[in-house]
């Protein structure tokens, strides 16, 4: 990685190159930040989103800690955070996509000193595609391998298009493999969908146009047949709303593919209390593999979520809904889920660290957070339409903040400082807040040694 | 005479009565039982704090009164003797039990019976999602035991279950009997999507009248009237269940599947049953 200065001569004005974007869990590593007077004015090779992301970095001047909506000072505001959680019965700590893997590690160790409930995705801490890896297992692979070798690419119930707006160019369909000289023309693209998606219009080569809802229903018969089993014709049409015979060419190039790779959609498709369409799609995949080399991988997820459940998993052996009541971890999706406990009103206290809870809460969540005292920790806290306590406006992610972020396929990419901050690091704000709870408490707790 | 625990405070974070058995109390006084605590969020709560207890346990009876709704783990474990709620139980009621008889005289929460492994658990009203299932990450859900609800049932009732028999008097959820091994259930109402997905053996009787909305990986196998269902239903009457007239004269279509899996279980539907 390279600062080059362009502008020889006049200080601060310079280009950053191979930044990552945070903008979506593709995490992009080939970005070229134009830096001038403190702000960025342009973001070479960003997707649009990512681009508006980048300029959208505003200056620093807002007050970095609040007390009730008012200006406070930073220990003022520690002891407030303090005051609240020492009190607190029932404490969760949630959010944790928009934080580095260092912050959502000191995040743990809040919540083990609190005996919180801890989940990384808001709503979905029983994320299915968590569970479905759970049940069955996961055929997976990088983005790199299916660069190189995928010819085949299937997506279900997704719309990479609008959510991942860079994966097909950069790593899915269009780039020349090692095994797939031919880039584009060398693959095949299945977008199987109950609507006409964005990704249907500008990447398919063939749309399979679902009922609606009927993804479950799909993937299971298509694993019937996968296994040779005689289906009613009638039956199968009636259920997906496609022909059978549509459904057995659609194997057979399963089948018959080099290496395919099934991308699906988890927050669309699975609903609570639905039978799970990822449970369906990686046993799928997995039987695929009795015939040639498939891979299934998740599309979910917003910013470093993907590093939130690596950090989870890694920190106390479940990725997320967890509770740390009584000194060790508990798991329980559905019952310890942020969004559920939320809505239940069991918790009593809350810790929102640089996340928009809004934006993955359903309506009772939402409720159920706005009835308890808040922490919030976050660069946009004006955007989550939070009444917090006590607000840490923390730097930027994806500028100002230096760390280690997931890329959806499980890869930690190393994110760079670009600007400078004056504010305290969401890692350095959750530390300060553990440390004063056991000094006031003055009880002896694990200290965490820093991430190397 | 009953160890009665009744309700009187309210507590807001809720508590769990994990180890508060009949068995685990044999020899207590309610005094002693009073003192006893249980954990409640990141702390503990006497049970004298939130229940008036009174009686004596030599019967192996505890009842509770009041709604408790809010009280988690009830039965959660035991091996023997009798719990009475006269009210609602949170989650994870009965949970794990090896032996006795829970009654709910109200509605039970989640994960009821998950993972029960003896015994039998009456819910007079209504029961929550993942009876008789097992527990995220587990292979096995409840492998003996009886289960009754004779109000409805949430999705994924016996996903997972491996023996014992699940009896909702009214409507299930969806996926009712997800990838179950072995065992029983019977559904005298209205189903969800996808019942039986995966199963590999066992039964799942839908004894509603609306089509049942079976996958197509479901194949018919004709049509039969069970004489062993008059055994069930004479049992599931002594048992407590509400009587259902003339179901064991009805004829029944029977399914086998899921043919993505084992393929060895059975469904019945009664009349207008099959792929919706």
């Amino acid at each position: 990685m390279t600062t080059v200065n362009v502008e020889a001569g006049s200080a601060g004005s310079h280009v950053e190159s191979d930044v990552v974007c945070v903008h979506c869990p593709c995490l992009c590593d080939d970005i070229d930040l134009h830096v001038e007077g403190g702000r960025i004015i342009e973001a070479r090779n960003a997707c649009a989103a990512g681009l508006a992301r980048f300029l959208d970095v505003g200056p620093e001047d807002d007050p970095s800690c609040l007390i009730d909506g008012r200006p406070a000072g930073f220990e003022q505001a520690v002891e407030r955070a303090v005051s609240i959680l020492a009190a607190a019965r029932s404490p969760v700590v949630l959010g944790l996509g928009g934080a580095t893997c260092e912050a959502q590690r000191a995040a743990v160790a809040l919540a083990d000193r609190l005996g919180a409930c801890l989940d990384a995705s808001g709503n979905r801490g029983d994320d299915p595609s968590t569970t479905a890896l759970q049940a069955v297992g996961e055929v997976t692979c990088t983005l790199g391998e299916i660069k190189n070798r995928a010819d085949l690419v299937i997506v279900w119930g997704a719309d990479p298009a609008v959510s991942h707006p860079r994966l097909f160019e950069r790593h899915v369909l269009e780039p020349t493999g090692l095994f797939v000289p031919a880039g584009r023309a060398g693959r095949y693209c299945i977008v199987v969908d109950d609507t006409e998606t964005e990704t249907v219009q500008t990447a398919a080569d063939e749309w399979i146009a679902l009922r609606p809802g009927a993804h479950f229903e799909a993937i299971w018969s298509l694993r019937a047949m996968l296994r040779g089993v005689d289906l009613d014709p009638e039956a199968i049409e009636r259920s997906t709303g496609v022909p059978l015979s549509r459904w057995l060419s659609l194997v057979d190039r399963m089948k018959t593919a080099r290496y395919g790779v099934l991308l699906y959609g988890p927050d669309r498709l699975d609903n609570p209390g639905d039978p799970s369409v990822a449970l369906a799609a990686h046993a799928f995949v997995r039987e695929l593999n009795a015939h040639t080399r498939f891979v299934v991988l998740p599309l979910g997820g917003r910013e470093n979520d993907h590093g939130a459940s690596q950090v989870l998993a890694w920190q106390t052996g479940y990725p997320g809904a967890i509770h740390l009541a009584g000194g060790f971890p508990r798991y329980s999706p559905g019952e310890f889920t942020a969004g559920t406990l939320l809505g239940r009103g069991e918790a009593d206290a809350a810790i929102v660290v640089s996340g928009n809870p809004n934006e993955c809460l359903d309506d009772p969540a939402r409720a159920g957070l706005a009835r308890i005292p808040l922490i919030v920790l976050g660069s946009d806290g004006d955007k989550s339409r939070l009444t917090p306590a006590v607000m840490f406006r923390t730097p930027d992610l994806g500028s100002r903040t230096r760390g280690t972020v997931f890329r959806m396929d499980g890869v930690a990419l190393p994110l760079r400082q670009v600007l400078p901050t004056k504010r305290t690091s969401t890692e350095d704000v959750l530390r300060a807040i553990g440390r004063r709870l056991t000094a006031d408490a003055a009880r002896p707790v694990r200290e965490d040694r820093p991430c190397p | 005479m009953p160890l009665i625990f009744k309700r009187t405070s309210a507590i807001g974070v809720p508590i769990r009565l994990r180890g508060i058995t009949p068995d685990g109390l044999r020899a207590s006084s309610p005094a002693d039982v009073a003192r006893l605590e249980v954990p409640r969020g990141n702390g503990r709560v006497a049970l004298g704090d939130v229940f008036r207890i009174s009686g004596d346990v030599s019967e192996g009876r505890l009842e509770f009164e009041g709604d408790l709704g809010d009280i988690h783990e009830i039965g959660q474990g035991m091996t023997g003797g009798e719990i009475i709620v006269r009210g609602n139980a949170g989650r994870h009621a009965g949970a794990g039990m090896t032996g006795g008889a829970i009654h709910i005289h109200g509605d039970a929460g989640d994960w009821l019976g998950c993972e029960m492994k003896g015994g039998l658990i009456h819910v007079r009203g209504s029961a929550g999602d993942y009876v008789g299932a097992a527990y995220a990450g587990n292979r096995r859900g409840m492998t003996e035991g009886t289960v009754l609800i004779d109000g409805s049932a949430g999705s994924h009732v016996g996903a997972s279950m491996r023996r014992g028999l699940i009896a909702i008097g009214g409507d299930c959820g969806e996926a009712a009997g997800l990838e179950m091994i072995a065992g029983s259930i019977l559904v005298f109402g209205a189903c969800g999507r996808a019942p039986g997905a995966g199963m590999r053996r066992g039964t799942i009787g839908m004894f509603g009248t609306a089509p049942v909305p079976l996958l197509p990986t479901f194949r018919p196998a004709g049509r039969f009237r069970p004489l062993f269902l008059r055994l069930i239903l004479r049992e599931l009457e002594r048992l407590g269940l509400p009587p259902h007239e003339g179901l064991s004269d009805e004829e029944f279509l029977l399914y086998h599947g899921d043919l993505v899996g084992l393929g060895k279980g059975e469904v019945w539907c009664r009349g207008d049953g099959g792929t919706p």
